[in-house]
C-alpha cells in the first residue's frame, strides 16, 4: 500500500488508514467497479437524443407525430352508415363524435377498405346505462343547463317499473330527443336562470326575492297565460324545458325547441314492457293509434301535439304580447 | 370500481380527477417504511457515533433494521405505479428540478452510506464464522467477507472507525431521505392540508418516533420468543428518547392543526369537515387520543415514577405498539386525507383500500412483514446482538 493512498479519516496515523486493510480496499473497489458499471449502464440506457432540446428525449414528439390517429372521425362513418348520419346531425347529440360511443374504428374501417366484412371488426354497440350516465348523471359540478338526470326520479317521473331499462330503449341515441328541426335553426331565446339553478331550497321559486336581489326571469314572466293554463293540464309535473328543449349557444341566448315530433311523445307514450301502464296512458303503436282514431288522410298525418295539445297540455298559445309563433316555427 | 358505485361515495363538488383516490394504502406504508429506515438508523447512531453506551446491545441491530427496512421502502412505490420498469428512468435520466429524482439520488447514497456501514459494522462475526465454519459455509463467509480474514486489534479499530465515520454521514443523509417525504406532500400548495413547511419537520419526527417504536417493539418480541430476560437498559434509554421525540412529534402535529384552524383561512372551513367527519375515526380518535394521550401518559409515568420491571415494561411495550399505529394512521390521515377533499372547498370523496387488489391491504401487510422475516434470516447468518449482551449470548448457546 503506497502512503498517498491514506486517508486520515479519524486522524489515527497512516499505518490505519481507511485502505491499509485488503478487506477494506477489496470493498471499496467493488464500490467503484459498481459505480462505472452503473455509469456504463446508464451510458447504454439514455436515448441518443435525449437533453438535445430539453429534459426529453428529442425524437419523441416526431414519432407521436408520425403515428396515425386511430379515431377517424364522423365523416368517414358518414360514408357507409347515412341514415344514422342523418339524424344524428339533426339531432341534439351532434357534436357527439360516433366514435365516443361506439369506440375507435380503425379496425373496422381498415376492414371495410380491405373489402373485407367490417362485421369482422365489429363496433362496440351494447350501450348500457353507465355509458349514457357518464355524461348525463346528475352531478353538483355539471352545467345546470346540460341535461343531466337523476336515474330514479327520472324513471318515477316518467312510470319506468325496471330500474335496470336502458337509456336507448326510449332514447335513440341517434336522436335522443327526436328533434324535427336542426339545433341551428332552432328559435333564439334569451337565456332564463331559473332559481333553482343557484337554490337548493324545495319550492325557492314561490318565496319572493329578497330584497336587492338580481332580477331573475322565468318562463311565467313573459309567458305568464301559457304557464298558467299549463299549470292545471296533465302535463303540470314537468318543466317547460323538458318539451321545449333549451339549448345554450352562449352566456346570454340560446335556442328553444318547439318540438312536434310524435317520436317525442312517444318516448313516454309507447307501451313497453318495463313501463307503468297503469299510471300513464300508453300506445302499441303510433299507426296503430291512427288505425282508430283517424276518419281520413289528413287524420292520417297529424301529429299528437294537433289533437291533444289543448287538452293535455297548454291550450293558451302564443308568444310575448300576443306574438304568434310563425308557421315555419311551429314545424 | 363501477363509476355508479364512485358516485355513491362522493359528497358536494368534487372536481372529477377528484372522484377516485389515486395515492392508494401503498403510498401510506412508503412513507411509514421510510420513516422506520430513518428512525433505526438514527437509533444506531446513537450508539456509534455518540457513544450512548446503554444501547450497545441494539445499535447495530437498528442498523440491519434500517437497511432491510430500505430495501423494501420503494417497493409500495413499484407497486403502485402501472409500468413500474418507468421510475428507474427517474434513475437514468434524473431532473435537477424534480423532487421525486432527488428521492433517487437520496435513497442511492444513503443505500451505500448504510451498505458500508452494515458490511463494516458486520465484517468481525463474519470472519469469525468463516473461521469457525468448514465447506461450502465457509466460502459462503470467506466471500462475505471479500477473502480477507485478517481480525486484529487494528482491524477492530479501523472498523469503528470506518462505522464511524458514515454513521455521521448517515444522519444528515436520512434526515434527508425521510425529510424530503415530507417536502413531497408540503410543498403541494394546491392542498392546504399538505401545504405547510412543517409537513417534512413532522415527517422526520414521526419517523424517529416509528423507528425506536419498531425497536422496542421488536427488542421485547425477540427477548420474549427466546425466553430471555429483556435488557433494562435498553428498554430504559430507548423509552427516554422515544418519550421525548413523541412529545415534539405530537406537539408540532396538533400546533399545526391549530394554527391553520386560528388562522381562520377559507381552507379551514374544509380541514374542520375533514377533521370532524371524514377522519374522525383516524385522527382524533386514533392518531391523537388513543396512540397519542395514551402512550404519553404511560411513557411518562414509566420515566417519571418508578416501576417494577414487569409494569414498566408493560407500559413500555404497549407504548410501542401504540406509537406505531399512531404514525400508521398520521401517514393514513396525511396521504388519503388530503385526497378525500376536493380542491373546490365543496365536496367529499371517501376511500376504502382493497383486499386482494394490487394495491390493498394483503400486499401492504406482505411488503410491511417481510422485512422482518429478512431480519430474521440475516440474525441467522451474522449475529446482530453483540455476544456480551444477553440476546448474544443466547445466539452463541443456540448455534447449531
Amino acid at each position: 500500500m503506497s502512503p498517498e493512498n491514506n486517508s486520515d479519516v479519524g486522524g489515527k496515523g497512516p499505518r490505519n488508514g481507511i485502505f491499509s486493510q485488503a478487506y477494506s480496499r477489496r470493498l471499496f473497489f467493488i464500490l467503484a467497479v459498481l459505480v462505472v458499471a452503473g455509469l456504463s449502464v446508464r451510458w447504454a440506457l439514455v436515448p441518443k437524443s435525449f437533453g438535445e432540446k430539453g429534459h426529453y428525449r428529442a425524437l419523441a414528439p416526431l414519432e407521436e407525430m408520425a403515428r396515425k390517429p386511430l379515431l377517424q372521425g364522423k365523416k368517414v362513418c358518414a360514408k357507409c352508415h347515412a341514415d344514422e348520419f342523418t339524424r344524428h346531425e339533426k339531432d341534439i347529440h351532434v357534436h357527439v363524435q360516433c366514435e365516443d360511443c361506439h369506440g375507435d374504428g380503425s379496425a373496422h374501417v381498415k376492414a371495410r377498405e380491405a373489402g373485407l366484412d367490417p362485421e369482422q371488426a365489429p363496433m362496440f354497440r351494447e350501450l348500457q346505462q353507465a355509458n349514457c350516465l357518464a355524461c348525463h348523471r346528475r352531478l353538483a359540478a355539471r352545467p345546470k343547463l346540460f341535461p343531466t338526470i337523476d336515474v330514479k326520479e327520472h324513471f318515477r317521473k316518467v312510470r319506468v317499473k325496471d330500474p335496470a331499462t336502458r337509456c336507448q330503449e326510449c332514447h335513440n341515441p341517434h336522436e335522443p330527443l327526436a328533434l324535427d328541426q336542426r339545433v341551428s335553426k332552432a328559435r333564439i331565446h334569451p337565456l332564463i336562470h331559473p332559481c333553482k339553478d343557484c337554490h337548493h331550497e324545495k319550492d325557492i321559486a314561490k318565496k319572493p326575492l329578497p330584497e336587492g336581489h338580481v332580477v331573475t326571469f322565468t318562463c311565467k314572466d313573459c309567458h305568464a297565460d301559457i304557464v298558467a293554463d299549463f299549470s292545471k293540464k296533465p302535463h303540470a309535473q314537468f318543466d317547460c324545458r323538458t318539451c321545449h328543449l333549451f339549448h345554450k349557444d352562449s352566456e346570454f341566448s340560446g335556442r328553444i325547441f318547439k318540438n312536434g315530433n310524435p317520436k317525442f311523445c312517444l318516448m313516454c307514450h309507447l307501451d313497453r314492457p318495463f313501463k307503468d301502464g297503469d299510471r300513464i296512458p300508453l300506445l302499441e303503436s303510433f299507426d296503430a293509434h291512427l288505425d282508430d282514431v283517424a276518419e281520413d288522410d289528413g287524420d292520417r298525418a297529424k301529429r299528437c301535439v294537433d289533437c291533444h295539445l289543448d287538452e293535455m297540455i297548454h291550450s293558451v298559445k302564443g308568444g310575448i304580447g300576443g306574438m304568434v309563433s310563425t308557421p315555419e316555427e311551429s314545424e | 370500481m363501477m363509476e355508479h358505485e364512485i358516485m355513491n361515495q362522493i359528497t358536494g363538488f368534487v372536481f372529477p380527477n377528484e372522484i377516485h383516490v389515486h395515492w392508494t394504502v401503498m403510498i401510506v406504508m412508503y412513507p411509514y417504511i421510510t420513516g422506520l429506515v430513518a428512525g433505526a438508523f438514527i437509533v444506531s447512531s446513537l450508539y456509534h457515533l455518540f457513544g450512548k453506551e446503554s444501547l450497545k446491545p441494539i445499535a447495530r441491530f437498528a442498523l440491519v433494521s434500517s437497511l432491510v427496512f430500505l430495501v423494501f421502502a420503494p417497493m409500495p412505490l413499484l407497486l403502485h405505479l402501472g409500468i413500474p420498469e418507468r421510475a428507474f428512468n427517474i434513475m437514468i435520466t434524473p431532473s435537477g428540478t424534480s423532487a421525486m429524482a432527488g428521492f433517487g439520488i437520496v435513497y442511492l447514497t444513503y443505500m451505500i452510506i448504510v451498505v458500508i456501514e452494515v458490511w463494516f459494522s458486520l465484517r468481525a462475526d463474519i470472519v469469525k464464522r468463516a473461521l469457525e465454519s468448514k465447506g461450502v459455509k465457509r466460502f459462503f463467509y470467506r466471500a462475505l467477507a471479500l477473502f480477507d480474514l485478517s481480525l486484529d486489534d487494528r482491524t477492530n479499530a479501523l472498523d469503528h472507525k470506518v462505522v464511524k465515520f458514515f454513521a455521521a454521514l448517515g444522519i444528515p443523509v436520512a434526515c434527508f431521505l425521510h425529510g424530503y417525504v415530507g417536502f413531497l406532500f408540503g410543498s403541494i400548495k394546491a392542498n392546504p392540508w399538505w401545504s405547510t413547511p412543517l409537513m417534512f419537520i413532522i415527517f422526520l419526527l414521526s419517523a424517529i418516533v416509528s423507528g425506536i417504536a419498531v425497536l422496542i417493539f421488536l427488542f421485547f418480541v425477540i427477548s420474549w420468543v427466546r425466553r430471555v430476560t429483556v435488557d433494562r437498559d435498553v428498554i430504559k434509554t430507548l423509552a427516554g428518547f422515544l418519550w421525548g421525540f413523541m412529545i415534539i412529534d405530537v406537539t408540532l402535529e396538533i400546533m399545526e392543526v391549530l394554527s391553520v384552524a386560528y388562522e381562520q383561512t377559507e381552507a379551514w372551513q374544509t380541514i374542520e369537515i375533514l377533521i370532524r367527519d371524514k377522519l374522525f375515526v383516524t385522527y382524533v380518535v386514533i392518531q391523537l387520543l388513543l396512540c397519542s394521550l395514551v402512550p404519553f401518559l404511560f411513557l411518562g409515568v414509566n420515566s417519571v415514577l418508578r416501576l417494577r420491571a414487569k409494569m414498566s415494561n408493560f407500559l413500555v411495550f404497549s407504548s410501542s405498539v401504540l406509537l406505531l399505529i399512531q404514525v400508521l394512521a398520521m401517514r393514513w390521515n396525511v396521504v388519503i386525507g388530503g385526497q378525500l377533499m376536493s380542491k373546490s372547498f365543496r365536496g367529499y370523496t371517501s376511500y376504502t383500500p382493497g383486499i386482494w387488489e394490487k394495491e390493498g391491504l394483503i400486499l401492504a401487510f406482505v411488503i410491511f412483514t417481510v422485512p422482518f422475516l429478512l431480519l430474521r434470516m440475516v440474525d441467522g447468518i451474522v449475529p446482530l446482538f453483540p455476544p456480551d449482551s444477553a440476546l448474544g449470548r443466547w445466539t452463541l448457546e443456540h448455534r447449531t
